[in-house]
């Protein structure tokens, strides 16, 4: 049997629910053009039910009983990655056919961050099991993407369409990414900029709202295929906004993209609710599909964006900054858009020493909404490659560069590192910041014209310790952050409350930083 | 369902890019941000008018945001 390079799992049932007999049979008739399709450019391509108990059986696993069960498909979908390795992963459907998993959200507070979970395909993509803690998959290995469909659907179209784009994709030249539509709330220009820069070479087209997007984007500026959105959003919103003191203007929009956006076009989007997938029967939703399922239904390759509300400083760059920059960098170098959510989640987890309590949210909640394996970019490939010695050697058709194999082991040894080198913070609701620590955030809050702190700590998870230990270095080794928000009493910006984070290794402070709210 | 309650504007999405003064309904059994079917979730006018007032709000609630598809201020 050929070795499976691309696993496709769904549940089948759950699509029958939504479609009907005839429905399910069209995305799995869909299915199997992609299947060709893929298999013209060398990939082997299979498609498992979570909840085929025959197939999960044959495959070591248990098959998934209850669609909406998160232990229930991690489990399957690790049974699978055991007995097959595929180098992509695709989940077909929206959440509603295979969950997000339901990632603790480690800032959780009713006041100011209502998402108890963080939701997201993280943990698909990592070796750990099942939990709901994000600090432990912080070093993911697979490359794993979501084809989604609408939550809630009951239009198979909207599926088999995005199926027979996912099959006929095609690669383009560099440049035809490299001028790119960058939007940007008005109070984050400076950090979008930045974004722009690090991404593009330039920040010279940036679009900051307000002023600009009345009515909607020219087609000039929306038919770019490179996508970097930096904007408020909202839950279960078609919309996103942009700011300047207290008008939010809108910045972007599902009814703006439909049908108008170039085929290939990639999005990475920092946006709170950016890429959630919400049913648009909800009411706030007014009937309209979110932003990411249109952007797909409308030729867009892939998106990544966040289920939930995401950080980030107003001025310089941090956490979905970091990750969505990572993202369309790795694009634009040839990567396949699965490759490249896994190395951006890779790269943003081993940016720091340790991962805040922000940072595992940004690293959970991030998720890519595309075909994995699809690669929008054309890499320049060596000379070598050319010739027919190599063409025999490694026959693999057009588009899909070779080395699979090799990056695969790397990511997954990188992976495994991380896991097992850098820290993360743990929630410690018995804690509190005391003595010194307590007096320089205080002090911090004082100089930072900050009313009435909350305060909120955690201790530090560091699975490198032993390492260091063998090692003998002479590090910091963090062991606690300590947490204080505020709002400034006065002043110009006195509407933008202020998260101070102190680290503290061995009895002292090593790191830190103020967050401008965004 | 119907809730009762107090209007503000509280400080919401600390930190987050959610981060704005939100209007919120302060009712005996917890706070809750509103939000309007239509209305800017960030800034509405229609329910930044009832700050500060107490009013009998119908919608549907989940978690802390309570979206509202009828009003009454009652003082």
């Amino acid at each position: 049997m050929a070795k499976i390079d691309k696993l496709i799992v769904t549940n089948l049932g759950a699509l029958g629910a939504k479609y009907g007999t005839a429905g399910r049979a069209s995305i799995l008739r869909a299915v199997r053009r992609l299947v060709a399709a893929d298999l013209a450019r060398g990939v082997v391509t299979a498609l498992v039910g979570l909840d085929d108990a025959r197939r999960m059986r044959s495959y070591g696993g248990k098959a998934v009983t209850d669609p909406t069960d998160p232990r229930a498909n991690k489990q399957a979908v690790d049974a699978l990655f055991g007995a097959i390795g595929p180098d992509y992963f695709m989940i077909l459907g929206a959440v509603d056919v295979v969950p997000h998993q339901n990632l603790r959200n480690p800032v959780y507070d009713p006041n100011d961050d209502p998402d108890r979970y963080a939701y997201g395909d993280l943990p698909y993509a990592c070796e750990a099991p099942f939990s709901q803690s994000i600090a432990d998959f912080r070093g993911p290995t697979r490359v794993v993407g979501r084809l989604p469909d609408i939550a809630g659907g009951t239009d198979a179209r909207y599926l088999t369409a995005l199926l027979a784009r996912a099959a006929r994709w095609r690669q383009r030249p560099r440049a035809d990414y490299e001028d790119h539509l960058g939007i940007t709330a008005a109070v984050w220009s400076k950090s979008t900029a930045l974004s722009l820069q690090n991404v593009f070479g330039s920040s010279a087209d940036l679009q900051p709202v307000p002023p600009a997007a009345a009515p909607k984007w020219p087609p000039r500026l929306l038919g770019r295929r490179s996508h970097f959105i930096n904007c408020h959003g909202a839950d279960a919103e078609p919309f996103y906004y942009g700011q300047r003191g207290q008008t939010y203007p809108t910045a972007h929009a599902a009814a703006w993209i439909d049908g108008r956006v170039t085929e290939g076009t990639v999005i990475a989007a920092e946006c709170c609710y950016g890429a959630q997938l919400y049913d648009p029967t909800t009411p706030t939703a007014q009937g309209q599909p979110s932003i990411c399922n249109t952007y797909l239904r409308s030729g867009a390759y892939g998106m990544f964006g966040s289920s939930t509300i995401a950080y980030g400083p107003s001025a310089g760059n941090g956490s979905a900054d970091l990750i969505c920059q990572y993202f369309l960098e790795l694009v634009l170098s040839g990567a396949s858009l699965g490759r490249a959510a896994l190395e951006a989640r890779q790269w943003f987890a081993q940016s720091t020493t340790v991962l805040d309590p922000t940072d595992l949210k940004t690293l959970g909640q991030f998720s890519l909404m595309g075909d994995p394996s699809i690669h929008p970019v054309a890499k320049e490939q060596p000379a070598l490659t050319h010739t027919k010695v190599y063409r025999r050697t490694f026959p693999t058709a057009d588009g899909m560069p070779g080395g699979r194999e090799l990056r695969r082991e790397r990511l997954l040894k990188t992976g495994l590192a991380i896991a097992q080198s850098v820290s993360a913070a743990r929630p410690a609701p018995g804690r509190r910041a005391a003595g010194t620590v307590k007096k320089v955030l205080e002090a911090a809050g004082r100089e930072s014209g900050l009313r009435k702190l909350t305060w909120c700590s955690f201790t530090v998870h560091d699975p490198g310790r032993r390492l260091l230990g063998a090692a003998r270095a002479r590090v910091s080794q963090p062991t606690a952050i300590h947490i204080a928000k505020g709002k400034p009493a006065r002043g110009p910006r006195c509407h933008w409350p202020v998260v101070l984070v102190a680290t503290v290794g061995k009895g002292r402070i090593v790191r830190l930083r103020r967050l401008h709210g965004k | 369902m119907q809730y009762r309650g107090r209007v503000v504007r509280k400080p919401f999405g600390r930190g987050s890019k959610s981060e704005h003064d939100a209007v919120m309904l302060v009712t005996d059994g917890g706070e809750f941000r509103l939000r309007r079917v239509g209305g800017n979730p960030f800034a509405d006018p229609v329910l930044a008018d009832l700050v500060g007032k107490t009013v009998e709000v119908e919608g549907t609630a989940s978690d802390h945001t309570l979206v509202v598809t009828a009003w009454r201020a009652i003082d």
